[in-house]
């Protein structure tokens, strides 16, 4: 599996970089999961951390449909492999436990699964953000202190103005 | 065809790009929402590209604008203000945004070195494709997926519902009234 999505780019034609393969979706899905995890490390407040979480669910989802889409029964040869080509088939499983479907749409059925939790983390983390504002009417992260040791410098001593 | 999916395709990646950069940067949440809303909407056209419509319909339908609302509520209730500049996050930004930059631009040397093989598939699948392979093959999933979604709303409820009681609790006295009233 891992040898048929490889090969060797063609040095000899740099306009074929251009057109959009599957190595260009997974850049921008690893892009954008950084960027929500640079989000959700450096939020000041829980929505934001939220939002962030969601950027990652997201770049998730579209990896598992590119993935769908690029490889599919002309790029896959595991199906063409038999026992007798094989010795890892051979020694590990039978042929027909590897049989590749690919009239089926897994990798979206995979992105529609992702993206209906990712709902619901996003409805119960708002449900207990709310409960939080309930309670300590304030949900920025400085403030949610309560368990702090009294070992650990206070960072709200230091240059804090607020934003217009 | 192939030359408007092109063009398509890099429009739709410079119109996500500047959405996460600007969801990012902004101190304002609402702000930062929006941009979060159209990175989705983004999202959804990358759905279209890749031979999956109703994923993209469902994108655009889910998470442009049921949990677009879902965020928009969620600061008008809280009563938001902008972000409070912090040193701690401000040095957390400062040391994060570079190191996961260098990370990912060692992570994208493998996919530069090599190119991904084969031709994206022509095949659409439509909705029924979907539905088939939904019910038939991962039934279990979509059972405990949507038991899952049941207890979170069950859960979500009993904190505020539970928050309420607490709260007629404690502005009564012994004997039912409000605090104050029996006299």
């Amino acid at each position: 599996m891992f040898g048929e999505i490889f090969s060797f780019i063609n040095i000899q034609n740099p306009a074929n970089w251009l057109q959009p393969g599957l190595c260009h979706y997974l850049i921008f899905a690893l892009f954008i999961f950084i960027t929500g995890l640079i989000i959700t490390i450096t939020s000041g407040n829980l929505i934001r951390i939220i939002i962030g979480i969601e950027f990652m669910i997201n770049a998730v989802s579209l990896n598992f449909v590119a993935i769908n889409a690029f490889v599919n029964e002309n790029n896959s040869y595991i199906n063409s492999l038999t026992a007798s080509n094989s010795t890892i088939i051979q020694n590990f499983a039978p042929v027909e436990n590897l049989f590749f479907n690919f009239s089926i749409p897994e990798g979206q059925t995979l992105a529609l699964f992702t993206t209906v939790i990712g709902a619901i983390n996003m409805a119960a983390g708002l449900g207990l953000i709310l409960a939080v504002y309930f309670k300590f009417k304030n949900i920025n992260t400085n403030g949610l202190n309560n368990l702090k040791s009294a070992d650990c410098p206070d960072y709200d001593d230091l240059n804090t103005e607020d934003d217009i | 065809m192939e030359v408007l999916n092109t063009i398509i395709f890099y429009i739709l990646i410079l119109i996500c790009t500047l959405c996460a950069a600007f969801c990012l940067f902004q101190k304002s949440t609402i702000n930062s929402i929006a941009g979060a809303i159209l990175l989705f909407w983004g999202f959804s056209g990358f759905y279209f590209l890749l031979n999956a419509p109703y994923l993209g319909a469902i994108q655009i339908m889910l998470w442009g604008a049921g949990i677009g609302i879902l965020m928009l509520f969620s600061v008008m209730m809280t009563n938001l203000k902008n972000d409070k500049k912090n040193s701690l996050l401000f040095s957390l930004k400062t040391l994060f945004t570079p190191v996961l930059g260098i990370i990912f631009a060692l992570l994208i040397i493998p996919f530069i070195l090599y190119q991904f093989k084969g031709f994206k598939s022509i095949q659409v699948y439509t909705m029924s494709d979907f539905a088939a392979n939904l019910y038939k093959n991962n039934a279990f999933a979509f059972e405990l997926t949507g038991i899952l979604l049941f207890a979170a709303i069950l859960g979500v409820t009993a904190v505020i519902v539970i928050k309420n009681t607490h709260k007629q609790v404690s502005d009564t006295d012994n004997t039912g009234f409000k605090k104050g009233e029996n006299v």
